[in-house]
């Protein structure tokens, strides 16, 4: 610790604190929050708008995270589901290729629906 | 210019008490501070009292910060209007799980500190008129205005840094940790700033008084 921070005191100095506030205070308070007040008016600070401002921003983030949640379950389902019915359809089948073909979210492909017919 | 109500005894014969309730204590501050997230909470609300009930708490002393930052009534008068305006807008982004104050500071200490940076401070000398204006004026009004004029320019001759940790500190009953907050600098910095002030001051005004006559 340097001398500097042993010669402090932590304790205010209300001599010269009263000193300096009366040097510092100007006198018209009341004008001061009365301009401030209009000027939060004029800005909209806690008109019912902002309020409603506030919350609906809330409710839009809620919304988007909601969205974002659903949009992600979704997604994830079907491929699940496909890969479920790939199993099935092969183990019932029997065949890799009639499984490709049923599963598939494409146009059928000639080439693997002959491979289906051939190996049946 | 309104002459607020100066107490600083300077002799014996003047025998004016400073009057120490004009300081608030920390005690004080710490339990006022308390309701004070409760009524950012109203005024978020919509609960126009409660806005004007923190405006008018604060009005005071975001005011002396912004003049003993600026030194230009005008100029922090427009500031600390500005720093608390800035406030208002982003109350929703204030943590109620800290004091309010310093967070209110910091914005009014950074927009009288933007200010300063944008103009150059007009050279106002209001004192010189008080006391060369109004003609014969009795002996313990002009120890007085002279004293006032004393501190001014002792204040003035401090570095901006010096100043605000010492109205902060000593004036508006900050803890070293919230006034280092509020001018974002470690607490070993306020405490060597307020140090360096209190030293400062009290050798000029020390100076002044041991003179009698105001002249050093």
């Amino acid at each position: 610790m340097n001398p500097e921070s042993q010669a402090f005191s932590a304790e205010q100095d209300r001599e010269l604190g009263t000193a300096l506030r009366g040097l510092l205070d100007r006198g018209g308070e009341a004008e001061f929050v009365a301009a401030v007040m209009a000027g939060a008016r004029a800005a909209g600070v806690g008109s019912p708008r902002a309020v409603l401002g506030r919350w609906s921003r809330v409710a839009i983030a809620a919304m988007i995270v909601a969205a974002v949640g659903t949009a992600l379950t979704v997604r994830a389902t079907p491929e699940q589901a496909q890969a479920l019915d790939t199993e099935w359809v092969a183990a019932t089948t029997g065949s890799a290729a009639a499984a490709a073909l049923f599963t598939s979210e494409d146009a059928p492909d000639a080439a693997l629906l002959y491979a289906s017919v051939e190996s049946n | 210019m309104n002459v607020a109500p100066f107490t600083f005894s300077i002799r014996p014969s003047a025998a004016v008490t400073p009057s120490m309730s004009a300081v608030p204590d920390r005690e004080a501050a710490a339990s006022r501070d308390d309701d004070e997230p409760a009524l950012v909470t109203r005024a978020l609300a919509g609960d126009r009292t409660a806005l004007g009930v923190l405006v008018t708490r604060f009005a005071a002393p975001v005011r002396r910060l912004a003049y003993a930052i600026l030194r230009d009534a005008d100029e922090a008068e427009d500031a600390a209007q500005d720093g608390v305006l800035q406030a208002l807008v982003k109350l929703d982004r204030y943590d109620p799980t800290r004091p309010f104050g310093p967070w209110l500071m910091r914005i009014v200490t950074n927009a009288a500190i933007d200010r300063r940076r944008r103009r150059a401070v007009r050279d106002t000398n209001e004192l010189d008129e008080e006391l060369a204006g109004g003609g014969p004026l009795p002996d313990v009004e002009v120890d007085r205005l002279a004293l006032r004029q004393r501190l001014a320019m002792a204040l003035d001759k401090l570095p901006e840094r010096y100043r605000v940790a010492v109205v902060l500190f000593d004036v508006e009953g900050y803890s070293q940790a919230e006034i280092a907050e509020i001018l974002g600098v470690a607490p070993g910095t306020v405490r060597s700033a307020v140090f360096h002030a209190r030293r400062r001051l009290r050798r000029w005004l020390e100076d002044w008084k041991e003179d009698g006559t105001g002249e050093s």
